[in-house]
């Protein structure tokens, strides 16, 4: 390292101590390749892609050879009838999930800290943690026979309780996005808060002891020891998640969707499934300027957040 | 760096690493859902396309069997059906590699997007069989066909068709070619030509003649009627468990024409679904769903749903649970139901022996209608530009549309799965009333069922109504969903409008114009027509609603369609 340090020396030596330094440690850097490789060829070549956004695709000119168009797909999309209409549900049902389902997992990982009881500590972070390996169609199956107010367990609930039968959920515009979010919430909980409970771990048992021998009550321990060790953690959580704000679930909502509930449940990943793929001509330059847009948002989004967490302290992204 | 940072980054690639991980497990599960090409010499051939071969040294005379001289191997891309036990084994391959002498190889793909998959194939220029075996659209065969993708077959037809030219001759069809004919004048595919009454007729309501008997209330003959049956289907217990617990009317979403308004419009303004609720009068192409009469009938299926006479699951359920409430276990709980079949149903279901059919229903206004479905020859089997020898494979289409091949390709093995009506069986035909002689007698029934003896009719075929469903003998179950879908048919024959625009093909230019505003069109029409009938949308809304079809872009819309209509008539 000292090499390095000494900016006098050539470059040549530079390199060759950067050499030595993979040299020494090529273990570790091959570890790195796999990652490396997967993102180069998953990631970085697909991007190559992005130029259908400005091109009007023809198969038999394939996509280096299809003719750009420019702006014109986007245009196409920001004057159709529905961009209004899948924009702000795409917002209200990711914006909705992000402030309902961002702290629940910080507050149930401090609860489930300061827990004695080992075992039972354990069994509840494995129930929690079980929903997220239900894959979606069949959360979703699970989801809507639940809410059938004829034979579904809270239809009949209801009917008990209140002598009435249940509204039915799925197909109020009302009710969807409020399904979605807390339906998700249920199955992500425990998964999402492995990150925290795994940081909490890591706080020096020293510092409890001594808060306690200081007299310090439970709670006050949660709040002066725990959370700020894992709030750099959330910090960085926080930041990932804003990058995802435009990205809605696309299985879950579409298997959600129907005819009564579509005013809410018609977001950007459907809509561009339906007029990029599913429609008879297949618009392939249409649904990538959509979805380009939509990750030019969330690039925007992740910028944002992360330049005002650089300022307001001292966990950033980058 | 601080540690607390450290700390931070190692916890954030952590959950990186952990949505990464998901993310492979989903993407490994797809790719191996989807075929991938095994074929090596077809990659080969794919180098020099549109090369002549010299298709003599192969193929033998036409007519004589088999077709090739030597041996020669032929990929066809299908929809892989998960009923079918094994493409290769299977006794349909079996009967054309045996006339044919060609060895059939399976490209196999995804049964639900096939077609997506085949455009992914075309714009990823993957190689493609020497044959694609699925269903397309006139305006995807137009495009894939003029730009060079699928040949155009009109000189084999000319030239090198015999079974198919022998079909069209002994069930006279003599405007088969027309039909299949693309915009530009090319034919670009082998048909599948599977006409059925049931499926031309297929708006289909069924009410609890049961519960009418139990009520003594006649059949429902018009609007009012049905709106009084319901009625007293929830007011007077007729299941006699002295509980409210009948559902007068119930449909569900995604299925086979099985909601209110494919049936019950049709008493007011004719329901055109086969082409976008289009209306002609004298080539003259409207809308009906901007219509007083449209609105008349969603405010007669609102009075219903606002009385509770139709279930309020009809808009949200799909078929499983709709299917929990038709078999219900303790008692009939429903009254009416609209589908295109009772097979429904399970198959010996006594909830379905209290079901008949209901004719179409007369309107205040006299209107009566049904609606028409088009069953012309639709497109099936293509030869791609990657065919080794494009002649050698219209000649294993051309199989296909014999007479035996079609029926084979649809009931199986014949004398095992199937063997041809005798005069024992003079009488018993399904559609005996329409007028087709009993001609079919299947012994083994596995349509839906797990089999290895067809491809799920997934290529080309020509088998006219006597071939078909239509021509299959009756084995007296009354309850035989086909055979109650056959004794609806003659009610519903012929009470479509004098002019009904069944297909009308565009051009890619004419699709471009309109493509988006048809998507939106149609999304904005269903989603409303549910919302009117629910009252989520008061009918003080109407004109709000007629204006937002305008904004669309509706007169857009029809002036295109005016155009390609005018076009297609003058043909």
């Amino acid at each position: 390292m000292s090499t390095v340090l000494r900016a006098s020396k050539p470059v040549r030596q530079k390199r060759s101590a950067w050499r030595k330094e993979v040299l020494s440690r090529w273990q570790l850097y091959l570890f790195l390749l796999l990652p490396l490789v997967y993102i180069i060829v998953f990631a970085y070549v697909p991007m190559a892609g992005i130029q259908l956004a400005f091109k009007k695709f023809s198969p038999r000119l394939g996509i280096w050879g299809s003719p750009w168009v420019g702006f014109d797909q986007f245009r196409k999309f920001f004057k159709s009838y529905m961009f209004g209409r899948v924009l702000k549900n795409t917002i209200r049902v990711s914006l909705y999930s992000l402030i309902a389902g961002f702290p629940l997992p910080i507050i149930f990982s401090l609860l489930l800290n300061s827990m004695r009881n080992y075992k039972f500590k354990r069994s509840i972070q494995m129930i929690t943690y079980i929903p997220h390996f239900i894959s979606t169609v069949v959360l979703v199956g699970m989801v809507l026979q639940m809410i059938n107010p004829r034979v579904g367990i809270f239809g009949i609930f209801y009917r008990t309780l209140a002598g009435l039968d249940l509204p039915n959920l799925i197909g109020m515009p009302k009710a969807f996005s409020h399904l979605y979010v807390w339906s998700g919430i249920w199955q992500g909980l425990g998964w999402g808060s492995i990150i925290y409970i795994s940081a909490l771990a890591s706080v020096d048992s020293e510092l409890h002891e001594a808060a306690e021998i200081d007299g310090a009550s439970r709670f006050q321990r949660v709040r002066f020891i725990d959370f700020p060790s894992i709030l750099p953690t959330a910090t960085i959580m926080l930041i990932l998640h804003s990058g995802q704000i435009m990205n809605v679930e696309f299985e879950k909502v579409f298997l959600m969707q129907n005819g009564l509930n579509q005013r809410a449940s018609e977001v950007i990943s459907t809509y561009v499934y339906k007029v990029g793929i599913a429609s008879s001509r297949q618009d392939f330059s249409y649904a990538t300027a959509i979805g380009l847009f939509n990750s030019v948002i969330n690039f925007a989004l992740i910028c944002l957040v992360n330049s005002f967490s650089k300022r307001v302290s001292d966990n950033r992204l980058w | 760096m601080s540690k607390r940072r450290m700390a931070s980054l190692v916890s954030a690639l952590l959950a990186m690493f952990l949505v990464l991980s998901a993310c492979g497990t989903t993407d490994t599960s797809k790719t191996s859902g989807s075929g991938k090409p095994k074929n090596k010499n077809q990659t080969k051939e794919s180098a020099s396309p549109g090369k002549k071969s010299s298709s003599g040294d192969i193929l033998n005379e036409l007519g004589m069997e088999p077709i090739v001289k030597k041996p020669y191997t032929l990929t066809i891309g299908l929809p892989q059906d998960t009923n079918v036990e094994n493409y290769d084994t299977n006794h349909y391959t079996q009967l054309l590699e045996k006339k044919s002498g060609i060895d059939i190889k399976f490209e196999m793909l995804p049964a639900k997007d096939a077609g997506q998959k085949l455009a992914v194939m075309i714009s990823g220029s993957s190689a493609l069989p020497d044959i694609i075996s699925i269903g397309l659209s006139d305006l995807e065969v137009y495009s894939y066909g003029s730009q060079g993708n699928f040949i155009p077959l009109n000189d084999y037809y000319e030239n090198s068709s015999f079974y198919f030219k022998r079909a069209v001759q002994e069930h006279g069809l003599d405007t088969i070619l027309k039909d299949i004919t693309s915009a530009d004048g090319n034919i670009y595919t082998v048909p599948l030509y599977n006409p059925e009454y049931g499926n031309e007729w297929d708006h289909r309501a069924w009410i609890n003649k049961t519960w009418l008997k139990a009520l003594d209330l006649d059949m429902p003959k018009t609007t009012e009627d049905y709106y009084q049956v319901l009625k007293a289907f929830k007011e007077k217990d007729p299941n006699g468990n002295h509980k409210a617990d009948e559902i007068p009317y119930m449909g569900h979403i995604n299925g086979w024409n099985s909601q209110p308004q494919d049936f019950f419009m049709n008493a007011f303004v004719y329901y055109n679904t086969a082409y976008n609720y289009i209306l002609a009068d004298n080539g003259k192409i409207d809308i009906a769903a901007n219509k007083d009469e449209w609105k008349k009938g969603l405010q007669y299926l609102n009075k219903l749903y606002k009385e509770e006479l139709i279930s309020p699951l009809t808009f949200t359920q799909d078929k499983s649970q709709f299917q929990q409430a038709i078999e219900n276990p303790g008692a009939q709980i429903v009254g009416s139901i609209t589908t295109g079949s009772m097979s429904i149903y399970q198959t010996d279901s006594k909830r379905k022996e209290d079901m008949t059919f209901l004719p179409p229903l007369t309107g205040p206004n006299g209107v009566c209608w049904a609606t028409k479905r088009y069953q012309g020859p639709v497109n099936r089997s293509y030869i791609t530009k990657d065919a080794k020898d494009p002649e050698v494979a219209f000649r294993l289409l051309d199989l296909m549309c014999d007479t035996e091949s079609s029926i084979t390709s649809r009931f199986g093995e014949m004398d095992k799965d199937w063997k041809f009506a005798t005069d024992a069986d003079k009488g018993t035909g399904l559609y005996e009333n329409m007028g087709i002689p009993a001609t079919i007698k299947v012994i083994n029934n596995h349509w839906g069922q797990p089999q290895n003896s067809e491809w799920a009719d997934a290529q080309a075929a020509i088998r006219p109504y006597q071939y078909g469903i239509g021509g299959m003998t009756w084995d007296g179950n009354e309850y035989d969903s086909q055979y109650m879908t056959a004794q609806a048919v003659p009610s519903y024959i012929d009470k479509a409008p004098k002019e009904v625009v069944l297909k009308v093909p565009f051009t890619t230019d004419e699709n471009d114009r309109v493509s988006e505003i048809l998507s939106s069109l149609t999304t904005y029409i269903n989603e409303s027509t549910q919302r009117f009938i629910v009252g989520d949308m008061p009918f003080s809304e109407w004109d709000n609603y007629v204006g937002e079809l305008d904004n669309i872009g509706l007169e857009e819309y029809l002036k295109v369609v005016q155009k390609a209509y005018d076009r297609y008539r003058k043909k």
